[in-house]
């Protein structure tokens, strides 16, 4: 007599408006392949780098306007052109394409410094609104434990500004070794170089954060 | 040395432990752009893994065109060719020596005024009656 085989479960959680919380989760039994749709797995892949993304994007823009633009330029590559790439390869492949995007933001706010630079009265970014914002006041209500919460406002705003100190490089390969964790295949995959160079460039970009912030952390 | 390596290690955690705070006390302004962003971005694979309304159309068209062209050449009439033309040719040339080897009195047809009043009559003019 044959084995029959068992059908696994399938289970749908559904998930608050931001898609981040689930509401209620239902198991069916179904194929395993029905609940690896690509849409639904892309959703949840993004729903857990968004904010991560968002914020080394607003390290390496120093704005953000501009970081929400890339992350949603980011979000919208991915989905249109790799969504049926396996999943595994998402996350090195989401990161190649924030870095161009950051890339591309930067050289377009470097053509409008050069082109808008000499009007009198007016500085070339000007149409970011955080300009004059305080560097913390983008750090929601500090809760319960203030004094800690500002101290980690501060203590992130000084590594942004080491970060900023560092070659482009050495920044890519921080961020994505040191903050993202992604191992050096995956890092020099998100590089387009070779893990030799991810490895030189990080250890040196944390050589020199070490010196710079190892008597004030 | 070990030291040292110790304390690059510290300012890794230490590096992480302030990003992840960062990430965690986003307002929720941002959050809510990036959940829109998000959305966008899955209903652009949504969009892109769904068919067009269009393209169950197009077996149907493609079926249409096909039978439109096979009845377009099943009544169009063969075009003159070459090989009637010479047909028709051969054919007047066997008429004259046809009528060349009846032996008929050619003058009494050259001399019949009437002849040529018939002929005028009936080959050349608009009527057309054979008389």
């Amino acid at each position: 007599m044959g084995k029959r085989e068992s059908t696994p479960m399938a289970h749908f959680v559904r998930l608050d408006s931001e898609g981040t919380r689930p509401l209620a989760s239902v198991a069916v039994r179904a194929p395993v392949e029905a609940s690896l749709e690509p849409s639904v797995e892309l959703n949840r892949f993004l729903a857990g780098i968004e904010r991560r993304a968002f914020r080394v994007a607003e390290m390496a823009l120093r704005d953000r306007e501009d970081a929400l633009d890339v992350v949603q330029v980011a979000m919208l590559r991915l989905a249109e052109h790799y969504a049926r790439r396996p999943s595994e390869e998402w996350k090195p492949l989401f990161f190649r394409i924030l870095y161009n995007a950051i890339h591309d933001s930067q050289r377009r706010r470097n053509v409008r410094s050069k082109l808008f630079g000499w009007w009198p009265g007016r500085r070339a970014d000007d149409d970011s609104e955080s300009e004059a914002e305080d560097p913390l006041a983008r750090f929601a209500d500090p809760g319960p434990d203030p004094a800690g919460r500002v101290m980690a406002g501060e203590a992130m705003e000084r590594l942004e500004v080491a970060l900023a100190a560092l070659p482009a490089r050495q920044q890519e390969a921080f961020v994505l070794r040191c903050l993202e964790g992604l191992d050096v295949a995956e890092t020099a995959a998100a590089m387009r170089c070779t893990e030799g160079s991810v490895k030189t460039h990080y250890f040196r970009a944390l050589k020199t954060l070490r010196e710079r912030l190892g008597e004030v952390w | 040395m070990n030291e040292e390596l110790d304390r690059l290690e510290d300012t890794a955690r230490r590096a992480r432990e302030v990003f992840d705070a960062s990430v965690d006390a986003l307002d929720d302004d941002t959050r809510a752009r990036l959940s829109r962003a998000r959305f966008a971005a899955v209903a652009a694979t949504e969009r892109r893994a769904r068919p067009s309304p269009w393209v169950r159309w197009v077996p149907a068209v493609a079926v249409a065109s096909t039978a439109v062209v096979a009845v377009l050449l099943w009544r169009a009439p063969d075009p003159p060719t070459a090989t009637t033309a010479a047909t028709a040719e051969a054919d007047a040339s066997l008429e004259a020596v046809e009528v060349l080897a009846a032996g008929e009195d050619l003058d009494l047809v050259e001399n019949d005024l009437e002849f040529y009043e018939w002929l005028d009559a009936t080959h050349f003019s608009d009527t057309g009656t054979t008389g």
